[in-house]
């Protein structure tokens, strides 16, 4: 192992040449690429926080939620990251079992609890909330001209009507529709998955390449969430895209923040923790993230007039980290021949 | 050391007997440190690579150690790499072998000279710009459905097996050819005389020249498809078309099981050596095709009607695939908006990464490749087979080593040290040396061990060794070559796309992992420049490299 030292002090040695310019400590967050892009939450967020921490804000982006994951069990304890903002309540269970992440203190606790404004009952001793929203199929008006209103109605739209899905394996729109057809399904779930495969035009890695394949002309439907058509709506005055609402009921997602262990400016991370619960952070996310705030703020104009899902579901995290591997697995033999 | 010595003096007596022993000891004062050098780099890449390997499987993941390998998702897996390695296989097989006897029977200097330097350029292109190319022409609303030609749904297995194709037909093409070229006039003289049928030529001379390169063209293919990285995941799609690459990215990315990871590795270079050992793929040589003949060949049957037709198809087939990608790419460039990329920051920053990452890492290969051919040659010279085939072994390992476990295993063996994330610059870096090195030394190798041999004897009488002997020498016999190597490393490192996506972030990608990301975006305006780009850099490069060497020349030659 001497030969190993050596090179990492070599290594260690040539890392010191970069100078490290760092008069204000750093807060550094990870979060998925598109929370950074300049369209995203990310610069704004960055300018409000740092208005008021004396810090630096330093956002990571990673090519996918379930990557960030990925990322701090690869680093373990040597990690960068102080907050990790962008899994969500179905990865909760398997994020604790890492280890890695630290626990709210009861006064953040507290504040989120008066605060929110998630439709359901939710708390975790290590996440909270920063937004939440409801999975569906996102269409454009003129293209498809009436939207399947079940899930077995998009069964039977013809066969040239291709969707355009994610991986459930490295993203959690993916997990979120594997999630979705198992609580309507049930044991039935895998025959669906079968029934479906031609419908699918392809399966990407991350939401965006979905969503750019969708505006692309490529598919006439993209699994995304009930408030994209806000986006659409707001940012590019367009009024032609609509979600194909479900009587089956959607599927929620509640994307969740948390600290690690590791972090050396454990005060500033509360600090940040707290920000998100301000309406501060909350005013941007409607019109950035594109998703409904998870505490109490005012909404944008044109929020009201996105459809409204008559049922939700939502899977208990510690079933999903349970069933996850077992679910994968049995998608992975339904969508394969 | 002294082991070392003995060993390498009696290995030396056995291969070459007692007279030439003087010789043999000159050989075995001079040299040594030439040896040395290149028996430590061999020793380092092995260990290197044996710990990673090993390290992988100590890691405690979700799954446990045994058994990974023979589950059903396994051999699903293996069935979807094979089927789409097969199919690419095949098609390419086929289509530049056709082409190939086409373009001969077309006999027209030009045409060949057209076709065979433009298909080099799939060569070299950079399998991400491919990825977008062949979306341009061939997705829903790429240009053969802009023209109105419905292309169906190509998603997943199509789209690979297309990419594929772009790449592999004109290594086919050129191999075929050029073996078509160095057939003995006569052969052709006797087809003429007897006024023989396409047909029949075919079967009496084409096929059997094409005979030999079949298995060590189409293992070589196989090879390349069935490990495929950047083009499955770019344009796979899903759980449907996958290797094995990809799964091992998925596992270590996604799930963190590192033993499935390493599992999985070790299947890969068991099943790719395995091929290697059997069929010798690298066989062959790659270099310009160069007819034996001096006359420009008139094939009989060159004015048949049918054969006109069919070459016709052929050839514009051939275009079809290959140019129309790039063409495609030019055609819906849309500058308005594409042109925003160069006021981005983050272009520039990933160009100067990309810049600094490609210099060093070219520069790095090829003279690593000079210490290790020397070494290689001297042992060889002095016939002891096991070292020298050691060093081949060492830098062959990394053609069969997955990259993504490659910097996996590295993380793992330096996590408890330094950070690797603040090191990521290096570790690509030190990823692109070593998996450039294998075809850096291939190409470099044989007119490099020529030149070495034929310059023994002048530069021991006049007492040029060591770098000036490569300064004065060696370099300006081999400039074409070294300037071949240095593009062809550079352009690798401009293209890769294999450990930056395990290291990647907002706040360092290198241009490939940029257009990656604006790959996966609406509005792919700024990938198609960005695309247009790195190639238009890759030709520089190659040319700048050209001037470098000449310049290095012209410099000595006023000292």
């Amino acid at each position: 192992m001497n030969i190993i030292r050596i090179v990492s002090y070599l290594i260690a040695c040539i890392s010191l040449i970069h100078p490290v310019l760092a008069d204000k400590p750093i807060l550094t967050v990870y979060t998925y690429e598109s929370f950074t892009s300049d369209w995203g939450p990310g610069p704004a967020v960055e300018t409000k926080f740092e208005e008021t921490c004396e810090c630096d804000l330093q956002f990571i982006g990673l090519d996918s939620s379930i990557g960030i994951l990925g990322r701090i069990k690869l680093e373990g304890k040597s990690t960068k990251a102080d907050i990790v903002l962008g899994l969500d309540t179905n990865l909760v269970h398997l994020a604790k079992e890492t280890g890695y992440f630290a626990d709210l203190s009861s006064n953040i606790k507290e504040m989120s609890k008066n605060r929110t404004s998630l439709p359901i009952d939710y708390s975790d001793d290590v996440f909270m909330p920063f937004d939440w929203g409801w999975f569906g199929f996102v269409f454009k008006k003129d293209v498809l001209g009436i939207p399947p209103s079940s899930f077995d109605a998009l069964l039977k739209m013809p066969d040239d009507i291709k969707i355009v899905i994610q991986d459930p394996r490295t993203s959690t729109p993916g997990l979120g529709l594997l999630l979705w057809i198992k609580s309507v399904y049930g044991e039935d779930a895998a025959n669906y998955w079968k029934a479906l495969q031609p419908k699918i035009l392809t399966v990407t890695k991350g939401w965006s390449e979905a969503y750019a394949l969708f505006l692309d002309g490529e598919a006439d439907m993209v699994l995304s969430y009930t408030t994209s058509p806000a986006y659409h709506l707001i940012a590019e005055e367009d009024n032609s895209f609509d979600v194909a609402t479900f009587s089956d009921g959607h599927y929620m997602q509640i994307e969740v923040a948390a600290m690690l262990k590791t972090s050396k400016q454990p005060n500033l991370a509360s600090k940040f923790m707290k920000f998100i619960i301000s309406p501060d952070f909350q005013n941007i996310i409607p019109t950035t993230n594109w998703m409904y705030p998870a505490y109490k703020t005012e909404l944008p104009e044109g929020f009201d007039s996105l459809a409204i899902p008559t049922k939700s579901h939502i899977f208990d995290t510690e079933l999903v980290a349970s069933k996850q591997k077992k679910w994968i697995d049995e998608w992975l033999t339904s969508s394969t021949n | 050391m002294v082991n070392l010595k003995y060993q390498l003096e009696s290995a030396f007596k056995l291969a070459f007997g007692f007279n030439k022993s003087s010789q043999s000891l000159v050989l075995l004062r001079h040299f040594r440190l030439t040896r040395m050098f290149g028996i430590l780099f061999g020793l380092f890449f092995s260990v290197l690579g044996c710990l990673i390997l090993v390290q992988m499987f100590l890691t405690v993941g979700s799954s446990e150690p045994v058994n990974l390998i023979f589950t059903g998702s396994t051999f699903k897996l293996l069935k979807s790499a094979t089927w789409q390695a097969f199919l690419s296989t095949i098609l390419s097989l086929v289509i530049g072998m056709l082409c190939a006897r086409a373009l001969h029977r077309r006999g027209s200097y030009w045409l060949s000279e057209f076709i065979l330097s433009t298909s080099f350029l799939a060569l070299v292109v950079p399998s991400s710009i491919a990825a977008l190319g062949i979306v341009a022409v061939w997705g829903r609303n790429g240009l053969l459905g802009s023209l109105g030609l419905s292309t169906g749904n190509l998603y997943g297995l199509w789209m690979v097996v297309l990419a594929h194709v772009f790449f592999n037909a004109p290594l086919v093409l050129r191999v075929a050819y050029s073996t078509l070229v160095s057939q003995p006039d006569y052969y052709w003289k006797i087809i003429i005389q007897n006024n023989l049928t396409s047909w029949q030529t075919f079967k009496i001379i084409e096929w059997h020249s094409f005979q030999p390169i079949i298995i060590p063209l189409s293992s070589l293919i196989f090879l390349l498809c069935f490990t495929s990285f950047s083009i499955v995941l770019m344009l796979g799609g899903g759980p449907d078309v996958t290797t094995l690459e990809v799964s091992i990215y998925h596992a270590v990315r996604f799930s963190f099981d590192l033993p499935l990871a390493a599992s999985l590795s070790v299947l890969q270079i068991i099943i790719c050596s395995g091929l290697i050992l059997v069929s010798r793929p690298l066989n062959f040589n790659v270099s310009s095709p160069k007819s034996t003949s001096q006359k420009e060949l008139k094939r009989n049957d060159r004015e048949n009607l049918t054969a006109k037709i069919s070459d016709t198809l052929f050839l514009t087939g051939f275009f079809i695939l290959i140019f129309l990608p790039l063409i495609a790419l030019l055609f819906r460039l849309d500058l308005s908006s594409g042109l925003k990329l160069f006021s981005q920051n983050r272009f520039w920053d990933a160009f100067y990464t990309s810049s600094k990452l490609a210099l060093l890492s070219s520069v790095t290969s090829v003279a690593i490749a000079v210490i290790l051919i020397n070494s290689r040659f001297r042992l060889a010279q002095l016939g002891n087979r096991f070292l020298s085939q050691f060093i081949d072994f060492s830098v062959s390992f990394y053609l069969l080593m997955p990259a993504i476990v490659f910097a996996t295993g590295c993380f793992i063996l330096f996590r408890e040290f330094v950070n690797l994330f603040d090191m990521a610059f290096w570790l690509v870096l030190i990823a692109n040396v070593l998996f450039s090195l294998p075809f850096v030394t291939r190409i470099l190798t044989p007119s490099f061990e020529r030149i070495l041999s034929q310059h023994d004897k002048i530069s021991l009488q006049l007492g040029i060794t060591g770098v000036r002997r490569f300064m004065l020498l060696t370099l300006p016999a081999l400039h074409r070559e070294f300037q071949l190597v240095l593009a062809i490393s550079f352009a690798f490192s401009l293209g890769d796309l294999s450990v930056i996506t395990l290291f990647g972030n907002h706040n360092f990608e290198t241009l490939p992992y940029y257009l990656y990301q604006l790959f996966g975006r609406y509005g792919a305006s700024e990938a198609d420049v960005l695309g247009i780009f790195i190639l238009g850099y890759i030709f520089t490069a190659h040319f700048f490299f050209g001037f470098a060497l000449w310049c290095l020349n012209k410099i000595k030659k006023f000292n």
